[in-house]
């Protein structure tokens, strides 16, 4: 087991990569297709990297990096600071999954201001964030699956 | 040979075919053609299945602004002269029910189930000390009380709407499904650990008395979808901090889900009356006075923060970590975090829906801006 940790990739993240590997983890994840459909196009934000995730039915695709001024055409964005993103990452491997302090939805009420938002302050788009909460946790738990560097 | 005599027989086109039934003795008169025959939809192979907000098109998508469909006849279907009267229906205009993405919102309810017996881990549920028990079956009660009111006030709107409007119609049904999985799954939760169900709630705005006599649908709405599903989506939020183990954990997680999706419907819907209603704007306003001075006193549970009621109580204990005075002052600041976010979250929609001046104009409840300012 340590012979292959050793030699396992290590993906950086924030990088189009890292999300399409987690991406190609999730769609096969039983629990994420139990959770049922999602329609949102979904902004993750980190300092300058904005990389845009196309949740799209049960498939998870459209990868890309965008421009701050592509945001608004997203649902909605999810925006933490590099070492927010980094200790949530390092807890989910750590846990096997986010601990209470580290889910999403903690990190959301955590703060004085939420992390997701829509640009356009479009507020039905941003409570997709709310819809999909139980999909998107599966999203970032399974970086647990992965070795992620930073 | 009788294939070949059977091939020039068979009416191709389809006013062969009223002819053929004219011929041969067929009553066809019902057979007629529709603006849509023959089209394909372009759309039945996507990803996600054939949803009604792709088949809807022609007569079948003009949703009228007004309908004297009283017959059950669904929505672009031609009439029948002899249909019975079945319905009362009190909803016969589209500003009183409609909202744009009620479809949408349909499908994804029916997508996002979940079942309460299976999708739970009860196996991660675990002896728990005894006043965090006693705390999580208040809490189970109090919530159950909370979903038997949210699923029994859409259903006698349902009845009272024309199936011209079917989308709004057939989202109340699933939103009746997702409230009756809520209080089945809290009873298990009473139930489950060894507790029970404890103390009723008394308050008589949570026994429904308010929501339940709103005279009109968009009053109802908001003092249900918009108040009393958005003040829960808070608590439910709240439930990963009042989470002893995976399966309360799984619980909230999925029952907020469903519990937003509520919420969307009663933004999307205030939304929709505003901007094609203006006469109505002031008369909303009037509800939401009304919804806003039970939003700041909350002893009907809809501030988590407030002392007094067995609710509250639990949820300060959960939160804390326990009854003892350390950990129900940690509670009660948590909850009061909560509370705020809660309150910016009840403006932030109401702004959505176009109706954010009451904030600006000073016609707001002053104790709102009281948890913003803080």
């Amino acid at each position: 087991m340590a012979a292959k940790a050793s030699t396992a990739k290590r993906i950086k993240f924030p990088s189009v990569g890292w999300y399409e590997e987690v991406a190609s983890i999730t769609v096969a994840d039983q629990q994420y297709q139990k959770y049922g459909r999602l329609n949102a196009i979904v902004a993750f934000k980190s300092e300058d990297s904005i990389i845009q995730v196309n949740f799209d039915v049960l498939n998870i695709h459209e990868i890309k990096e965008i421009e701050e001024d592509e945001m608004r055409d997203c649902d909605f964005i999810i925006e933490l600071e590099a070492d927010q993103w980094k200790d949530m990452l390092k807890d989910i491997k750590k846990n096997n999954g986010a601990s209470l302090d580290w889910t999403l939805n903690t990190l959301d009420l955590k703060y004085d201001e939420p992390i997701h938002r829509n640009e356009l302050e479009d507020g039905f788009k941003a409570d997709l964030f709310f819809r999909y909460i139980p999909s998107l946790q599966v999203f970032f738990d399974n970086a647990s699956q992965i070795t992620t560097r930073f | 040979m009788a294939t070949e005599a059977k091939k020039k027989t068979a009416p191709s086109t389809f006013e062969e075919l009223l002819e053929y039934g004219k011929t041969n003795g067929y009553k066809l008169d019902w057979l007629q053609q529709r603006e849509t025959f023959g089209t394909e939809l372009d759309s039945a192979d996507k990803s996600g299945g054939l949803l009604l907000q792709d088949v809807d098109s022609g007569p079948f998508a003009d949703v009228p602004e007004w309908t004297n469909n009283v017959t059950g006849r669904p929505r672009g279907a031609m009439t029948r002269p002899s249909a019975a009267r079945i319905g009362k229906y009190a909803i016969r205009t589209k500003a009183d029910v409609w909202l744009k993405n009620g479809a949408q919102l349909y499908e994804e309810a029916v997508q996002r189930q979940w079942s309460s017996a299976v999708d739970v881990p009860w196996e991660t549920l675990e002896e728990l000390p005894d006043d965090i028990e006693r705390a999580e079956c208040q809490l189970a009660t109090f919530l159950t009380e909370v979903e038997f009111v949210a699923g029994d006030v859409p259903g006698r709107w349902i009845s009272e709407t024309s199936p011209d409007y079917y989308e709004p119609r057939m989202f109340l049904i699933s939103q009746i499904m997702d409230e009756a999985r809520h209080a089945d799954v809290f009873r298990k939760r009473a139930l489950a650990n060894g507790g029970g169900l404890l103390r009723q709630t008394s308050s008589a705005a949570l026994s429904g008395a308010s929501i339940d006599s709103a005279r009109d649908f968009t009053e109802m709405s908001a003092r249900l979808h918009i108040s009393g599903e958005g003040l829960v989506l808070s608590i439910f939020r709240m439930g990963e901090r009042m989470a002893y183990n995976d399966a309360e954990k799984a619980i909230y997680r999925l029952a907020a889900s469903d519990e937003s999706r509520h919420v969307a419907f009663g933004v999307m819907h205030l939304q929709y009356v505003a901007q094609t209603d203006a006469e109505r704007t002031e008369e909303i306003h009037s509800y939401l006075d009304e919804i806003e001075l039970g939003l700041v006193a909350g002893t009907g549970g809809q501030n988590p923060a407030v002392r007094g009621t067995p609710s509250n109580a639990a949820i300060t204990a959960l939160l804390g970590g326990g009854t003892d005075e350390a950990s129900l002052r940690e509670g009660e600041q948590i909850a009061a975090a909560v509370r705020q976010r809660q309150v910016k979250e009840y403006i932030q929609r109401i702004k959505v829906a176009g109706l954010g001046d009451r904030f600006t104009n000073g016609r707001a409840a002053a104790g709102l801006s009281d948890y913003v300012a803080a």
